[in-house]
């Protein structure tokens, strides 16, 4: 035991040391460009610290979280939705099929300019985040709805187990693992798409409209805060939806 | 009578695994179906209960008359603990009356509050054994009830299906002869292959 918390503390201060190192070395290349064209990581620390007392920094991060939330969520539940309309009728899955394979194949640049013309820029980073987690989620669940425990579903026929009792032991439990890896890939890129859809549709207060705007002062210490920012905002954005999956997981074993 | 087979032909491709078999049960049986292994008896016990359809004949069945059954393989929710399992399919018993039932078989109160798959191979069959006596059925199944389990175990396990019966029919596949066999006058053969 004691052997295993030293191994784990050695593990940390290595860690440690090499985000030092890397910072150090940002540090560096600092010196030598510009600060015009390159900030180091202490102005950097310095505008975020700037950034973060400012009440126009949270409402900002709020609206884009909330817009690219919508997204996943609305992609999410109909992904699912039609993931189990399409194992229950082939016939749905196979029309389905081609328009999921467009959706996962166009660029999200194609995407973005063409919801500029259809809807407003506000609602951009909504349409890209769906579009974006739309065929991970319908596939993810396909897949999962395949590879449920046929055996596990006799049994509950058999046994006449409650259809909300059915879902919640078998369904969910087995799907699980598919629903957890489809969020963990699909959060990340929903949250780096709607963040591209703001950058290039600008909506008021959006981390997208301030990126564009430090670029366009080219106020770098100001980009790479929003930057680090748009990474601190994703990061959460995945935990607290792995935490949703945790607690309803949790929820549904009693 | 529950269910009754008329001339049922049952093939898988171009297997023909069973052919013409006539035979209906009723309420308070016993029965044993035998014969050599491979010669459908789990494909029998499938079209029973209504988890495969006849490719010849029909089989008729009252629509009120409700199964549980120990499969061959145990087919608990593995992550759900014993009483959790159980639950399941005995939604409306109390948590009290399904500890008390199973601390019959399992006398360990610790390993019921465990995920299921954390249980021995005879442990889990024990589990599998309560729920299906357990569940509110007409006919229970038993597929091989007793594999895995050792002596002292058969043996509880025979004492708790007799001590339950309770006027079920049973319909058991088993090399071993369960007890309620042996304390009954009839008991029906059903000779497959």
């Amino acid at each position: 035991m004691k052997n295993f918390i030293t191994q784990n503390k050695y593990k940390r201060i290595r860690q440690l040391l090499i985000v030092a190192f890397w910072l150090l070395v940002w540090q560096l290349i600092g010196k030598g460009i510009p600060r015009l064209l390159f900030a180091g990581p202490l102005e950097v620390l310095k505008c975020l610290l700037k950034l973060v007392v400012q009440a126009d920094t949270w409402r900002t991060a709020g609206n884009s979280i909330f817009r690219v939330a919508v997204g996943f969520f609305v992609a999410f539940i109909c992904g699912t939705m039609l993931a189990v309309a399409s194992h229950r009728f082939k016939f749905l899955k196979e029309l389905l099929s081609p328009i999921v394979q467009l959706v996962k194949t166009i660029p999200v640049a194609s995407f973005i300019i063409v919801a500029l013309i259809w809807i407003s820029s506000k609602n951009v980073s909504i349409l890209i985040s769906f579009v974006v987690v739309f065929p991970i989620s319908y596939v993810n669940m396909l897949e999962g709805l395949v590879n449920v425990d046929v055996r596990l579903l006799e049994m509950a026929e058999v046994f006449r187990i409650r259809p909300f009792d059915k879902f919640r032991a078998i369904y969910f439990q087995q799907l699980l693992p598919f629903i957890i890896s489809g969020c963990k890939v699909s959060v990340g890129m929903a949250w780096k798409a709607g963040v591209a859809g703001e950058i290039i549709g600008r909506p008021d207060y959006s981390v997208g409209d301030m990126l564009y705007a430090a670029k366009l002062y080219l106020a770098t210490d100001e980009l790479f805060a929003w930057t680090v920012i748009i990474i601190l905002l994703g990061v959460a954005f995945e935990k607290c939806i792995l935490l949703l999956l945790k607690l309803v997981e949790k929820k549904t074993k009693g | 009578m529950w269910i009754e087979f008329d001339k049922v032909g049952k093939q898988y491709d171009k297997n023909i695994v069973i052919e013409g078999l006539d035979w209906a049960v009723g309420e308070n049986e016993i029965w044993q179906v035998t014969g050599p292994s491979g010669c459908g008896k789990t494909t029998f016990l499938r079209l029973l209960m209504g988890l495969e359809k006849p490719t010849k004949g029909s089989i008729i069945r009252n629509k009120d008359v409700k199964f549980s059954a120990v499969f061959q393989e145990n087919r608990l929710c593995e992550h759900l603990d014993t009483i959790q399992n159980l639950k399941l399919v005995c939604p409306d018993c109390t948590y009290e009356k399904l500890l008390e039932e199973a601390l019959k078989l399992l006398p360990k109160e610790e390993s019921l509050f465990l995920p299921t798959k954390e249980l021995s191979g005879g442990m889990k069959r024990r589990v599998a054994v309560l729920r299906a006596m357990l569940a509110d059925s007409d006919i229970v199944i038993f597929d091989e009830p007793f594999t895995g389990l050792d002596k002292e175990n058969i043996e509880a396990v025979n004492q708790y299906i007799c001590e339950h019966r309770n006027g079920r029919t049973f319909i058991f596949v088993s090399h071993q002869e369960p007890l309620v066999m042996r304390e009954r006058i009839i008991v029906q053969t059903l000779e497959l292959g």
